[in-house]
């Protein structure tokens, strides 16, 4: 290897380095204004639709009759969340973000259930979301839990 | 103090700009064609009744069954919401083959 390419190897892997740092650097903010945008954007988008969103948990197995509790309060808990996550005066931002993570990994878990046991499968997972594939949406949840779980990691640091 | 209070507001501020910027695509992302794609829930594997078909836009039928169909093209006056019926018109040969959703 020529002593040029050491060079330029060298610089690639500390530009590397730096965007990766600041990458991690990052992610815990951006973490937590996109779990606020993506709640507020589904939990808005469920109440314009709760009756279909209602109607649709009905025919859900084991928890179809729970549907009005769940059709209501799912929404709710998304907009309380994403509202609590963006203001810094409340001092509650950790405990919504873990709130915020453990509503991710029970959706992330019954999309997986849903995948391996049920064939056909019904989703109300509110606007863009719902037109997702569900290998696609389960990744996406898997990687906002992931990036969920970082921010809650480095918060607790700080 | 000052420097705290600010990046508070600061951070305030961007959070409800990300607040009403979820609420702004919510409400500007609907689509607005007239032809939709409805899934049939209930009724024969041949039905064409519009209370058979709710809108899901996951459009999730599984179409290796030829004994049913899952889907059908329906007009729209205006843009359905999720677990509607159609009340439009059924799109003449848009009946798609496949298991329908429970």
């Amino acid at each position: 290897m020529h002593i040029y390419d050491n060079i330029y190897l060298g610089k690639t892997s500390r530009f590397l380095r730096a965007a990766y740092q600041r990458i991690l650097r990052w992610l815990p903010i951006v973490s937590i204004y996109g779990y606020a945008l993506l709640y507020m954007y589904t939990g808005y988008d469920k109440l314009k639709n709760i009756k279909s969103f209602i109607k649709g948990n009905e025919s859900i197995p084991f928890i179809g009759q729970y549907a009005p509790l769940i059709g209501w309060g799912v929404p709710i808990a998304e907009i309380v969340l994403a509202i609590l996550l963006v203001f810094p005066f409340l001092k509650l931002r950790l405990p919504a973000l873990w709130a915020s993570v453990i509503l991710m990994g029970i959706f992330t878990l019954y999309m997986a259930l849903m995948i391996k046991f049920v064939p056909d499968r019904l989703c109300h997972c509110g606007g863009v979301i719902e037109s997702m594939s569900w290998t696609l949406h389960l990744i996406f949840n898997i990687a906002w839990l992931g990036a969920g779980v970082y921010a809650i990691k480095k918060l607790n640091v700080n | 103090m000052k420097t705290k209070i600010k990046n508070s507001v600061m951070s305030a501020l961007l959070g409800v700009a990300v607040l009403g910027g979820a609420v702004l695509m919510q409400s500007f992302g609907e689509k607005t064609t007239e032809t939709f794609t409805f899934v049939r829930v209930s009724g024969d594997s041949n039905s064409i009744d519009p209370l058979d078909y709710e809108y899901h836009p996951t459009n999730q039928c599984i179409a290796n069954n030829p004994q049913n169909n899952c889907s059908a093209d329906w007009s729209e006056s205006s843009t359905p919401n999720i677990g509607d019926n159609p009340t439009g018109t059924l799109q003449p040969a848009s009946l798609k083959k496949g298991s329908r959703l429970q």
